[in-house]
């Protein structure tokens, strides 16, 4: 709670980036009542139309409707980055932490692994496993989580190593606590914060690495509404029907900066000499 | 009277910060004379550190300057526009800090620092002159070795020698006027002392006027002709050292004198405590001075010559005749 | 002589070529588990076992998986890749064809980002607080967060098709490069900006900073000489942990230009199945992180002199 006083005293920027998130969040736990059509409605004499009152933001390659396909997409979008960035930040989480407390040989191991996976872009991993594995939601999110990892990672080896240094740790380890104890209970939660920024700026990024995808080809079925899928499916019509990338890409940055609006004022809040 | 080379007309300056305004410096009047060798004295938060940045025009961009005047040359400075700031700095004034591994840039060689503040004062000519003009600066400041600092970084050095560095580039110019601000605190006790003869060697060698600020009014006698002591971001006592250490009149002088050796018998005044927004009104010592009485608390006492001296206190008379105990 | 530093060489370049080597390894599980027969699938599925077979037999397909890896590793040690099956040209001739144009474009946009980043993120600590400085902030929260196939549709909507500028796509001239590198610089610029601004704000409170003004220089030479150079150490090492996000804005952007690079090549072959040129491309890759890496220790040691005494051989994360 104190980290809303400080966005509303302290950070508009930050405020800002909250209230699209909410925004895009309602439109699409809300999708079945404001949706003005059915997303999924095919209508081929109305195909690629530009916006006139009947379609605010015209039709796509195949008649339907746009507003109800980018109201519907952020359901499916969503669900693709919020999962992708969360399995990356447990695992990155766990990884992390056991190489920071353990050091040695794990660390070393560990160590090696992020610096492989460091110089295998997130977008060739991708690329690469969707195209073998199909564009099945799961291999999207797999796929798009697995370049998170090393960010996470290294990011909390550093803090654990910051925690590791502290006086109640020790204690803890003097009391006889087991190894697996101290690391969920007193270095966890003291390194949690520094990640859930991370997480938030790592959604907005993932959005756009399933929007990189879909404009690859490598999104989902393109039936289903999903913002990646729809800029991947209309690419071909870019200079008959510009509007569709416009008003799609338009809705993926704009998504994407409020997360990196939230993310960069949240890294403000937990890191007080950058404020 | 010598001539003044410095004068500070009813200065007042106050941080703003996020949690409020802190007032810094109230009515600040004083005088330095060319050639004189002045220490300014006064625990932290006295407002000593401010004042040198003003006097230098460095400081933060968070202190506003409410009132008053620093009249240098003949100009308010405070009024100068940034091409005569830069006029000022590049001929008149030089200022040395406290930390001297911080006062140097890493990155460049110690040469090249010093060539630059050569540059800067308007001295021409090619790198190979300027070199030997830059290792004379360097021996001036008692480098052993000058050609060998002159090729060294900064990290490479101990500390009393980046301050005797920054010494070189302070008197590069040929100041009229050198601000420094607690240049031996962050010393060994053995480098201070000869830190401090060098300044007072540069003083009557080149005859530049010199301001040191410091907490310590042991390093104060040791080096200034005359003292300025301040409290709670005023000026409490001026008067020459001998005079100031031998018979301090405020309160304030006397405790800093007293708890010099054998420590003090005030209440410990710490300086993390006592804030300023306490003494709104009347003497800013009030709540630590052990002769406070209610007209203290109330009236804020001006600053009055007596003996030669000048003192803010109301209790002169009491305190002059039958000299207190505190 | 002092073996220090050809001992921390030593140690880096080894390290280097396992990370590699790791890649490769990695790369080809991911390759070689993945669903389906490859020899089916580049045989086409109206194919006869006996075509299938023949071209097992031809990429060494029929051959258990760690011997294919182990004759990869050590035809890769000889810089010999395999044969491209869609041009059926040797791998490494594919890559050398395309990469020139993939570094000169990565380059051209990083030195934009570089150029435009440093003297913006400076300027904007010095001038904390204003205007100015809230607007570069903005752009560093927005700059990430354009998808880059957008970015570059958009220009290219605006300065190509509208406005006829500008080429859409394709290599050739000067002007070619334009509007591909400004859409490759965008996402790497908004970080660095932002660390520049971070790091040239701590600086600004540094006395050696103030010592410099208090020596008459300008307010340009100020934060030139001293600021900016001290600020750059934190630049650099983002511009390292920044290769994903230049990659990637790569891939697209060589999509969307039709530029002829390896980052187009990589969709092309992943899309023709075509596995010696994805291994070849992806292990490219792999060697530029690492050259990458490499010059930027060389970066710190010239930027920074204290590193030059004492030359750390620990891992740099």
């Amino acid at each position: 709670m104190e980290v809303l006083r400080y966005l509303l005293r302290e950070s508009k920027t930050g405020m800002a980036g909250l209230a699209i998130i909410l925004a895009f969040i309602s439109m699409a736990l809300l999708a079945n009542l404001i949706a003005p059509y059915d997303p999924m409605n095919a209508v081929l004499g109305d195909a690629r139309q530009p916006p006139s009152p009947q379609h605010p933001l015209g039709t796509d390659e195949l008649g339907r409707d746009l507003l109800s396909r980018i109201i519907y997409g952020a359901r499916t979008t969503f669900l693709i980055a919020v999962s992708s960035t969360f399995t990356a930040f447990a695992v990155g989480t766990a990884l992390g932490i056991l190489s920071g407390y353990l050091r040695g040989a794990v660390d070393a191991a560990v160590n090696g692994g992020t610096q492989i996976l460091l110089s295998l872009p997130g977008i060739v991993i991708a690329i690469i496993f969707v195209a073998l594995w199909g564009p099945s939601l799961v291999n999207l999110i797999i796929a798009i989580a697995i370049g998170f990892i090393p960010v996470y990672i290294k990011l909390m080896r550093a803090a654990t190593l910051q925690v590791m240094s502290m006086e109640y740790i020790q204690a803890a380890k003097m009391l006889g606590l087991s190894n697996l104890k101290i690391m969920v209970r007193h270095v966890l939660p003291n390194v949690l914060p520094v990640g859930i920024a991370q997480l938030s700026t790592d959604v907005g990024f993932a959005i756009l690495t399933a929007s990189g995808l879909g404009f690859l080809g490598l999104g989902l079925d393109p039936s289903i509404p999903e913002w990646g899928a729809m800029i991947g499916s209309a690419k071909n019509y870019i200079f008959v029907a510009p509007h569709i990338i416009i008003e799609v890409g338009a809705v993926i940055a704009l998504s994407a900066i409020g997360f990196s609006l939230l993310g960069n004022a949240l890294r403000d809040y937990i890191d007080p000499k950058r404020r | 009277m010598q001539e003044k080379i410095l004068e500070v007309r009813s200065l007042t300056a106050k941080y703003v910060t996020r949690k409020g305004e802190v007032p810094a410096l109230r009515n600040i009047d004083l005088e330095i004379y060319a050639g004189e060798r002045v220490a300014i004295v006064g625990e932290s938060g006295s407002g000593k550190t401010t004042l040198a940045s003003i006097l230098t025009r460095l400081e933060p961009s968070n202190l506003v300057i409410e009132e008053g005047e620093v009249i240098f040359g003949g100009r308010n400075i405070l009024e100068a526009v940034e091409e005569d700031l830069r006029e000022f700095r590049k001929k008149e004034v030089s200022v040395i800090f406290q930390n001297p591994s911080e006062s140097l840039d890493p990155l460049y060689k110690v040469g090249t620092q010093v060539i630059e503040a050569l540059r800067a004062a308007g001295l021409n000519g090619g790198r190979k002159e300027l070199r030997r003009v830059a290792e004379d600066l360097l021996r001036k400041v008692n480098l052993p070795n000058p050609s060998r600092i002159f090729e060294s970084y900064p990290h490479e050095l101990s500390g009393g020698q980046k301050q005797r560095v920054a010494i070189a580039i302070a008197i590069a110019k040929n100041p009229k006027l050198l601000v420094a601000d607690e240049p031996t605190t962050a010393l060994d006790v053995s480098v201070q002392t000869k830190i401090l003869e060098l300044l007072v060697k540069i003083n009557e060698e080149l005859g530049v006027t010199e301001v040191l600020i410091t907490h310590d009014i042991g390093i104060a006698h040791d080096f200034a002709e005359r003292i300025i002591v301040m409290y709670g971001g005023k000026v409490v006592e001026v008067g020459r050292t001998e005079e100031v250490v031998a018979d301090p009149l405020h309160p304030y002088t006397k405790h800093l004198i007293n708890s010099l050796p054998r420590g003090g018998d005030l209440p410990p005044g710490d300086s993390r405590v006592v804030d300023f927004r306490i003494p709104r009104d009347g003497c800013p010592f009030a709540p630590r001075c052990p002769l406070a009485s209610e007209a203290c608390r109330k009236v804020e006492p001006k600053l009055t010559a007596i003996d030669g001296r000048l003192v803010a206190c109301h209790n002169l008379r009491a305190v002059k005749p039958q000299s207190f105990e505190v | 002589m002092n073996l220090k530093p050809l001992f921390f060489i030593g140690k880096r370049l080894a390290s280097m070529a396992l990370i590699v080597v790791g890649v490769v390894i990695i790369l080809f599980f991911l390759l070689h588990l993945a669903p389906g027969n490859p020899a089916q699938i580049l045989a086409g599925f109206q194919a006869t076992p006996e075509v299938v077979h023949q071209i097992e037999v031809k990429y060494g397909l029929d051959k258990p998986l760690y011997v294919q890896l182990m004759t990869y590793l050590t035809n890769m040690i000889r810089l010999d890749l395999g044969t491209s099956i869609m041009s059926q040209r040797p791998v490494t001739d594919e890559i050398m064809a395309r990469l020139p144009n993939s570094l000169m474009l990565a380059t051209v946009a990083i030195v934009e980002a570089i150029a435009i980043s440093l003297p913006l993120g400076v300027l904007a600590a010095a001038k904390a607080g204003s205007r100015f400085d809230a607007a570069v902030t903005a752009f560093t929260s927005i700059g990430v967060a354009l998808p880059t196939f957008w970015t570059g549709l958009m220009l290219m909507l605006l300065f190509a098709v509208e406005l006829h500028l500008l080429p859409a796509g394709g290599i050739g001239g000067p002007q070619n490069f334009i509007l591909p590198s400004i859409t490759m610089a965008v996402p790497i610029s908004a970080p660095i900006i932002r660390v520049t601004r971070n790091a040239a704000l701590e600086v600004l409170e540094k006395p050696f900073v103030k010592l410099a003004i208090a020596k008459g220089l300008s307010m340009r030479e100020v934060l030139m000489k001293h600021v900016l150079k001290n600020a750059l150490i934190p630049a650099v090492t983002l511009i390292g942990l920044q290769f994903g996000v230049l990659i990637r804005s790569a891939v697209i952007t060589e999509t969307v230009f039709a530029w002829p690079g390896i980052g187009k090549l990589l969709v092309d072959s992943i899309f023709a199945r075509d596995y010696p040129l994805v291994q070849g491309t992806v292990f490219v890759i792999a060697i530029i992180y690492v050259a990458i890496n490499l010059a930027l220790d060389v970066a710190y040691v010239v930027i920074d002199p204290r590193l030059r005494s004492g030359v750390s051989t620990e891992w740099r994360f």
